[in-house]
């Protein structure tokens, strides 16, 4: 999914060393996590879509990234936001409404998930993985564990096009998605999901052995052609991180 | 251990290889794995191998689909008995070192594998750290690293590929790149699994002269075991061929010796090089490579009379036209370059039409306008008298069958019979008829006998079979086919293309994509030329691929029996006459 993966640029996020990023969107997260105050995440958010804004590459990512969301977000909206308390009710549904304050409540909680997508898409967007993986061995993040979890993030974009083979395969055989009851929708997914299952078993079986036969997991301590190294522009970053956190909650 | 004769080498210098010590002995090898129906059986893959290959040596090995090559691929890198899920006997020496009791990350050092599926083994964002993931693995210095991976980009030809994803790159530069990132851990064995596969005659060649090249630099002490279907790149590069049946090593011998055997490959379902069978029936000195052909042969055959010419063809009555293409333009829509430019195109009812290009040309770009998967930019496709822009796919699949390259994108039910059973359901289909439909398409197929069991896990020639039988039970007048013989034996093929070409006789049109040549010299009646996304060529396969220059224009690698022709001088040679030689 080209939302989660790396496009070279040269902003300001793509200069800084993988680590300064790591604890860039760790320190987004702890906040978002922590603060309560809809206001307050719907600040953070509309913060991170300026950073963001400010370069190309990451620029044409935010609507792809939005369209990602957007089936979770109006979940959320929905089930979170519409009560059964009509006398209350800021916009009526029938029998339903939304109140002001669940409406708050719930647009701080989808920008809470937006925000948190937002930090950590930044950073897969701006860092080589590579350089991802380097960063987190520096950290002290196991090579076995940090090589693993950026790779799978490339396989994202190989199963979404599997999946678009399988789904066409199967339209030429006669599958349809006319109906609109869930329950047969749904129904009408398995001929894709199952092949993609077994193909995607199929592939790791390959991928673990390609693995194995070129070293990975063996006893040699392993050398790294990639070089990350914190300089002032990294610190001075963490530093400004730092200071933005107090001043979100002041706000 | 003897090494083959110069004359059959065309793109390599070497005269003489001397073969000094073993780099594999492989003695009373068994493997065999769990059944995958899980019924406590046991699958028997190889059965008593015993194989000894010389340093330097270039070793294909050939056999049907299922005759145990990729496993003995994993038994000569420590993977079996090691990593695999297998019980194995007998022992397996690499470079002196018996891989049973070797270290899996030593052996792995000794013996580079290329897998049969480039991507899947393609796990790093850029080329670089591709080939930098084995080298880091190994300790090397960072310096050292990028040495290696320039080294290794030059040699497969891929320099200035460096930051590229390995994802974007083509199927040719795929396999190429993996094997770079093997060559670059510097093994002294190279092992491929069908590294050809799929690939037009341009990826062919670059993978193989990669390979050659290879050899030639490291002064012929790489040994090289290719396992592979294609019997031409064995014809031109191998050293000795190992013919696998069953487990077992049924022939031994340099493509000389293995090549004379005709009869015998074609009966075990082998590919046999073009001009190695027409030698056989005639009587001819053997002979494989064109260049071969056309000093021995010389005076001892004669050109039959050309087929008559179109024009002196009786006219058949007209068909009416089932597909029309006008000015087709088509663009992806996350991409600036248009896959197709202004294709206009009629296909009539009842003729079996072949598609051919190099890959990226625009064959699949065009297959999948035929069944409404794609909608042109520009331009209009009727099928059937109806646009496809108002048809939905499902309703244009009562119409047009498209068989995918890989069966593993339709395969999906717990039997084989659902899986037949599933398109025509689909199509509305229900009961007696339904179930009489099936059962012709599983006798068809002679898969009657596995109807009750799960496709996922039969063999991959099987699951092929399943999936065409599926198409084949919708009973929609046209087939489409992608690709029909990639990965598969000649036998199979055989089998797959005669029930085909029997649909066809009943009046199913057929349109085939491929890039087997000879599959559209013998069943095709017109073929078109696919570049750039254009129809540059049009015609009937004689006329079109006797033409040496267009064929070559066209990104395509003539058929030997057309080069052994022009070596010879004769005006016009046909594919078409090889049939009627063997005839003869």
């Amino acid at each position: 999914m080209s939302e989660w993966v790396y496009a070279p640029g040269d902003g300001l996020f793509h200069r800084l060393d993988p680590r300064s990023k790591f604890f860039f969107a760790a320190a987004i997260t702890i906040y978002l996590a922590i603060e309560s105050q809809p206001l307050a995440l719907l600040i953070a958010l509309a913060s991170l879509h300026v950073i963001a804004l400010l370069s190309r590459t990451t620029r044409v990512r935010l609507l792809p990234l939005w369209q990602a969301l957007l089936p979770l977000l109006v979940l959320l909206l929905v089930f979170g936001g519409v009560r059964w308390q009509p006398d209350k009710a800021w916009l009526a549904l029938g029998p339903l409404a939304v109140t002001r304050a669940s409406l708050w409540r719930v647009l701080g909680m989808a920008a809470r998930i937006a925000g948190i997508s937002l930090a950590f898409s930044l950073v897969l967007w701006t860092t080589e993985p590579g350089d991802a993986v380097a960063g987190l061995t520096r950290l002290g993040v196991p090579f076995a564990v940090g090589f693993p979890a950026i790779m799978i993030l490339q396989y994202v974009a190989t199963f979404r096009r599997q999946f678009q083979q399988i789904l066409e395969a199967q339209q030429s055989r006669g599958l349809t998605f006319s109906r609109w009851n869930p329950y047969q929708v749904a129904r009408a997914y398995i001929p894709v999901l199952v092949p993609l299952l077994i193909t995607a078993l199929r592939s790791v079986d390959t991928l673990a052995l390609a693995l194995e036969s070129r070293g990975f997991g063996s006893s040699v301590p392993r050398t790294s052609r990639r070089v990350v190294r914190l300089r002032a522009i990294d610190w001075a970053f963490m530093a400004a991180c730092v200071a933005a956190i107090p001043a979100l909650v002041l706000v | 251990m003897t090494a083959r004769s110069a004359d059959a080498r065309p793109l390599g210098a070497r005269s003489e290889v001397v073969h000094a010590a073993s780099a594999i002995r492989i003695a009373d090898l068994r493997v065999s794995y769990p059944s995958p129906l899980l019924d406590g059986t046991r699958v028997h893959a190889l059965r008593g191998v015993d194989l000894e290959v010389a340093r330097g040596e270039f070793v294909a090995l050939m056999g049907p689909v299922g005759a145990g090559k990729s496993t003995l691929c994993l038994a000569l890198n420590g993977a079996i008995p090691h990593i695999v899920d297998c019980d194995s006997s007998g022992t397996v020496s690499i470079m002196g070192q018996e891989t049973g009791t070797a270290p899996f990350a030593q052996l792995a050092l000794d013996v580079g594998l290329v897998f049969e599926n480039a991507e899947a083994q393609l796990f790093n964002a850029t080329v670089a750290d591709e080939i930098a993931f084995g080298l880091e693995g190994m300790g090397i210095p960072p310096d050292e690293i990028e040495r290696r991976i320039d080294a290794a980009l030059e040699e497969v030809s891929l320099p200035g590929f460096r930051d590229r994803s390995p994802r974007a790159l083509s199927g040719g530069e795929q396999k190429r790149l993996a094997l770079a990132s093997v060559l670059a851990m510097r093994p002294n064995i190279l092992v491929l699994d069908e590294p050809t596969a799929g690939l037009d005659a341009r990826g062919r060649y670059e993978v193989l002269s990669a390979i050659e090249r290879l050899q030639e630099a490291h002064g012929h002490e790489m040994t090289v075991v290719m396992a592979t279907q294609d019997a031409e790149a064995v014809a031109r590069f191998a050293d000795r061929i190992v013919v696998l049946r069953d487990g077992q090593i049924s022939l031994s011998g340099t493509p000389e010796e293995v090549f004379t055997q005709v009869e015998a490959l074609e009966r075990w379902g082998l590919g046999v090089p073009q001009l190695a069978r027409l030698a056989y029936h005639l009587g001819l000195p053997p002979a494989y490579t064109p260049e071969c052909a056309a000093q021995r042969w010389a005076g001892l055959i004669e050109p039959l009379p050309n087929p008559v010419t179109p024009s002196e063809l009786p006219v058949d009555p007209p068909q009416a036209t089932i597909v029309e293409i006008r000015e087709l333009r088509y663009e992806y829509p996350a991409s600036d370059q248009r896959a197709l430019h202004g294709v206009t195109l009629d296909i009539t009812q009842g003729e079996w039409l072949g598609i051919v290009g190099t890959n990226g040309s625009g064959k699949t770009t065009l297959l999948k306008h035929l069944n409404g998967l794609l909608h042109p930019t520009s331009g209009t496709v009727r099928v059937d008298g109806m646009d496809t822009r108002d048809q939905q796919v499902g309703q244009l699949a009562r119409i047009v069958s498209y068989l995918p390259q890989n069966p593993d994108h339709s395969i999906f039910c717990a039997t084989v019979r659902e899986e037949i059973a599933y398109g025509p359901r689909q199509l509305g289909l229900r009961g007696q008829a339904l179930d009489q439909r099936v059962a012709e398409s599983l006798d068809l197929l002679g898969l009657s006998s596995l109807a009750e069991h799960p496709p996922a896990v039969l063999g991959y020639g099987q699951r092929r079979q399943v999936a065409l039988a599926s198409i084949l039970a919708a009973d929609a007048p046209m087939l489409v086919l992608d690709e029909p013989s990639v990965g598969l034996d000649r036998g199979t093929v055989t089998r797959l293309m005669d029930v085909v070409s029997t649909r066809h006789r009943q009046g199913t049109t057929v349109v085939m994509v491929t890039h087997d040549l000879q599959l559209v010299a013998r069943y095709a009646q017109r073929v078109i030329v696919l570049s750039e996304g254009r129809v540059c060529a049009e015609g009937r396969p004689h006329e079109l691929l006797g033409d040496v220059s267009l064929v070559r224009e066209s990104g395509l690698e003539p058929l030997p029996v057309t080069l052994l022709g022009y070596a010879l001088g004769w005006p016009r040679p046909l594919p078409v006459q090889v049939a009627a030689w063997e005839a003869k």
